[in-house]
């Protein structure tokens, strides 16, 4: 079986190469189709890990979905697109995408409870991954399986139970083997912790952590949790109603926001200790005022414009990315003022 | 196993009180088995009335279940007072026949069901889908009976027999002559039969297989590069297999009630017709036996789709 | 908050204990014992916050004090007696005074009713023994979880994962409950929902003058939220922490 992207072409090149993805669903109701995902680009290096930061309906499953050839067939997408040095066409089609995928690029989707069949054992569903990729016999599949199933802490037995006999965590577990199962050079996750208590969440994150270190292994990480970021990803970019706010190093992003976005939306985070007796006013959390804009609404300039703290006369227009440090911000004031988070 | 017997006991009783409820609608219809005779001049009223005598229809309601539940008993299962004789024995070569028929199209309905269904579903939109999603809305224009006509005129066409489920010198056949007659007999009813309960089975067949497409297991398959056949069989199918087993279960009842109006139409010596001569000239046994028998045939298909629905259910088992 | 009768406790667990048997052939018929002899008390208006790992039996607790399941031992109380299992006429007239709120929102209502139905189930059930002459106010209760009366005529399925969060809580507050449970209603929700839902709670908490148990695994926003954590680990509680008094000066 030949691989449409080699795996070990120039060690130099990027594993991911994105740029000007833009994805749109046609609307039922507006007759402008929804964009989605609007002029996003990004690069994963070797044994890199990027997470996109943002919240829910921001765009970041259609983000994943893209890159790995998933989108539904309403979807209309548009981009640009190397995996490991070499590009995929434009009119890439399933059989293209069905040999990257489980092979070149490993995924984990949102709600890993769904992601498996629950009349399959879950054993015999690492092993179709490995069986639609190498030209292996199955006895030498499974054992490859239980070297995985292993590696992921999972006892052996594991392999001839179905879905409901595992917990949240096995769950996830071989979730993780299925992606991992023929060692990819990406791995795209789409929220995979969330529906895990945070013990577990921090345990998966530890070994996926490990394994892409092992394995050179590039991660493109995505979460609206920064706690799960800060974890795992070297690098996160913010994302909101489409678009990127704000991109950097994962420590000095987190540290020192740049875009009022992302500082507005760290803010959310609990921060206070409760005291007793003290009006419960005093306990509330800091929000964001306003929501994010429908897609079929949105504003010409920036996407943040009518919740901005900040905001000024110029924000209508598209910003462009400032440099600032190690990172990247798109806003107008960028760099120019010091920004506060908001009154 | 608890269940089952449960289950059974339940189907039993429901044939009981199916069987009373038969009788009291037959008592509020008027006249009985007789009542036709008296147009007959050759049937004096005395004659008529030693008959009635004869059969006990005078008497009470509930004396005559009773002697019908220990004719059951007996394993005679009723009179039938027109050919005057014990129901089984008319029954059961009938009920051979028709289960012949109504078997032998299911399967094929079904065959051809699974087949094109998941086919079309598997590349919807592309030729083969849309081609059976045509055949299969103006096959559910025509009516049975047209069906049924048109398949006597297949028959006339070509050398293939009607009528009957058996050639005239059957007994002088040789075993395989026996049984290539036999399923030359079969060709045309079975056929139209199949016809009349594929449109129902293959869209079914094609909405479950799309679902289970679009199930977030078969994506997340999917998106791990698991693809063609391997992901039809081990992924689609069983996600589709509680719909179109339940289906499976329903469609007995659509096959039998096709069946008995096939039959009449085409000579097929089957329950059908005996069972409506029963219905106008009043032999309440024989009327009771068909009811009962339609009855138990579809409560077996219930039964046999959901011992099938427990059985693949991995959570139902260990 | 403090002091008085205030103190009294409206949800109690003496020494409870549950114990689950999971069948299946990987682990045989293996007992699970998710409450091991707990025993807690749940004081009247305050927010009280159950952290602890999964498995814990923080879940399992939830229902019991929420009156939907029967421990194996041990008594439920409730404002200091104990529930009767028996009497079911009572336990239906206890559950009315005690909602319970799940994580997912998603599986907490059927897809394809509409607002107004879910909100009529309980409705149905409760108000007309409850109070019969009474209307329910509709748009009050969807203004106090700030939710757009337009939501009414829509059906489940198409209300964004924040409408259906509120929905769900909208539910809870239709049987005029006394105390509120929120088994992880907070958990998987990006962070400005998970603000605006908290703070949406606290408010709640105010104006009706609820009691709250807050089940999480989030020990920062119980930090934030609660007035008392209690930390649980396999069925038992180990630990409990009150927030600082605000007069003895907690100004940390
Ligand atoms: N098949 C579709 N047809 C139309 N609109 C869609 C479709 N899929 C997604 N959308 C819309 O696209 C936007 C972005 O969706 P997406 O799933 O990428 O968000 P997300 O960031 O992953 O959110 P979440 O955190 O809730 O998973 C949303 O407004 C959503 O309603
Ligand atoms: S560009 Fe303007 S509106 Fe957008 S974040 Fe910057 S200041 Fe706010
Ligand atoms: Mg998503």
């Amino acid at each position: 079986m030949t691989k449409p992207i080699d795996s070990n072409p120039d060690p130099k090149s990027p594993v991911l190469r994105l740029d000007r993805l833009e994805v749109r669903y046609p609307s039922r109701t507006a007759e402008s189709d929804a964009v989605v995902v609007d002029g996003l680009g990004c690069e994963i290096a070797r044994g890199q890990a990027v997470g996109v930061l943002g919240e829910s309906g921001s765009g970041k499953t259609s983000l994943a979905l893209a890159v790995t050839g998933l989108l539904p067939s309403e979807a209309r997408c548009s981009m640009e697109l190397e995996i490991l040095g070499r590009p995929v066409p434009a009119a890439a089609d399933e059989r293209f995408w069905r040999r990257l995928r489980g092979d070149t690029i490993g995924m984990v989707f949102q709600q890993p409870s769904l992601a498996l069949h629950p009349m399959r054992r879950v054993g015999l569903q690492v092993a179709d991954v490995l069986l639609s990729h190498r030209p292996w016999s199955a006895r030498s599949c499974r054992r490859k399986v239980m070297e995985l199933l292993d590696e992921l802490d999972l006892e052996s037995d594991i392999f001839q139970a179905f879905p409901h006999q595992l917990s949240g965590g096995q769950r996830q577990r071989i979730v993780l083997a299925q992606a991992l199962a023929c060692e990819p050079s990406l791995l795209v996750a789409d929220e995979p912790t969330t529906a895990l208590d945070r013990k577990t969440e921090i345990q998966v994150l530890e070994l996926v952590r490990r394994l892409s270190r092992e394995r050179q292994m590039a991660l493109l990480w995505i979460s609206h949790d920064p706690g799960v970021l800060a974890e795992i990803t070297d690098r996160i970019y913010v994302m909101y109603a489409g678009r990127w706010m704000e991109e950097g190093p994962t420590e000095s992003l987190l540290a020192e926001p740049n875009h009022p976005y992302t500082k507005l939306l760290l803010d959310c985070l609990p921060r206070r200790k409760a005291l007793r007796s003290e009006p419960l006013d005093r306990r509330r959390l800091t929000v964001i005022p306003g929501m994010a804009p429908p897609a079929s609404e949105l504003p010409s300039g920036c996407r943040f414009v009518d919740r901005c703290p900040v905001v000024t006369e110029s924000c209508g227009e598209k910003p462009s990315p400032v440099p600032m440090g190690q990172g990247r911000t798109w806003c107008v004031r960028a760099g120019s003022t010091r920004l506060g988070s908001g009154p | 196993m608890s269940r089952l017997v449960g289950r059974l006991a339940q189907g039993a009783l429901l044939l009981v009180v199916l069987s009373m409820l038969v009788f009291v609608f037959a008592e509020l219809a008027p006249g009985d088995f007789f009542t036709g005779a008296v147009l007959d001049p050759r049937m004096s009223e005395e004659l008529i009335e030693t008959l009635r005598l004869q059969y006990g229809l005078e008497q009470p309601l509930h004396i005559r279940y009773l002697r019908w539940a220990s004719s059951v008993a007996r394993g005679e299962g009723g009179f039938s007072i027109a050919y005057r004789r014990p129901v089984v024995d008319l029954f059961l070569p009938r009920a051979a026949h028709t289960l012949m028929l109504a078997g032998a199209s299911m399967l094929l309905a079904w065959i051809i069901a699974l087949v094109l269904g998941i086919a079309g579903a598997y590349r919807a939109g592309g030729w083969l889908d849309r081609s059976t999603l045509i055949a299969v809305a103006a096959l559910l224009a025509i009516p049975e009976l047209l069906l049924a006509l048109l398949g006597i005129l297949v028959a006339v066409n070509t050398r293939l027999p009607l009528g009957g489920a058996t050639s005239l010198d059957y007994a002088s056949l040789s075993l395989g002559a026996r049984l290539i007659d036999r399923i030359e007999h079969l060709v045309i009813p079975v056929t139209v039969l199949a016809l009349t309960s594929l449109p129902v089975l293959v869209r079914h067949v094609r909405t479950s297989v799309l679902e289970a497409l679009d199930a977030p297991f078969v994506r997340a398959a999917r998106g791990h590069g698991i693809s063609g056949r391997r992901l039809m069989l081990a992924y689609v199918l069983p996600a589709a297999a509680n719909p179109l087993i339940t289906l499976f279960g329903i469609s007995f009842g659509g096959l039998l009630s096709g069946s008995l109006v096939i039959e009449g139409a085409m000579g097929w010596p089957g329950l059908g017709p005996l069972v409506l001569e029963s219905m106008t000239n009043q032999d309440l046994h024989v009327l009771l036996a068909g009811i009962l028998g339609v009855c138990a045939f579809l409560w077996v298909g219930n039964l046999i789709a959901d011992g099938l629905l427990v059985l693949i259910d991995p959570r139902s088992g260990d | 908050m403090s002091g008085g009768p205030a103190d009294r406790a409206v949800l109690s667990a003496a020494n409870i204990s549950m114990r689950y048997r999971r069948g299946g052939k990987l682990s045989g018929s293996e007992q699970i014992q998710a409450l091991d002899g707990m025993s807690l008390e749940v004081r009247s208006g305050e927010i009280l916050a159950l952290v602890g790992p999964s498995g814990s039996g923080k879940s399992t607790l939830a229902r019991c004090l929420a009156f939907l399941e029967r421990p194996d031992s041990g008594e439920v109380g409730f404002q200091g007696e104990a529930v009767p299992w028996e009497d079911v006429l009572a336990m239906r007239g206890l559950r009315r005074r005690v909602q319970l709120v799940f994580q997912d929102p998603a599986r907490a209502v059927s897809p394809r009713f509409t607002t107004e139905q879910v909100l009529r189930e309980p409705q149905q059930a409760w108000q007309q023994r409850a109070s019969p002459q009474r209307a329910l106010d509709w748009a009050q209760l969807l203004a106090e979880v700030e939710l757009d009366p337009k939501v009414l005529p829509m059906r489940a399925r198409s209300l964004s994962g924040g409408q259906l969060q509120r929905l769900v809580l909208a539910r809870a507050l239709v049987t005029e409950p006394d105390a509120l449970l929120l088994d992880e209603t907070f958990s998987g929700l990006d962070l400005s929902l998970q603000a605006k839902l908290a703070n949406l709670v606290l408010g709640l908490v105010e104006s009706r003058g609820l009691t709250c148990v807050l089940i999480t695994h989030n020990s920062a926003l119980a930090e934030q939220l609660a007035d008392r954590s209690l930390v649980l680990s396999q069925g038992r509680v180990v630990d409990e922490r009150s927030a600082p008094d605000a007069s003895t000066g907690g100004t940390s």
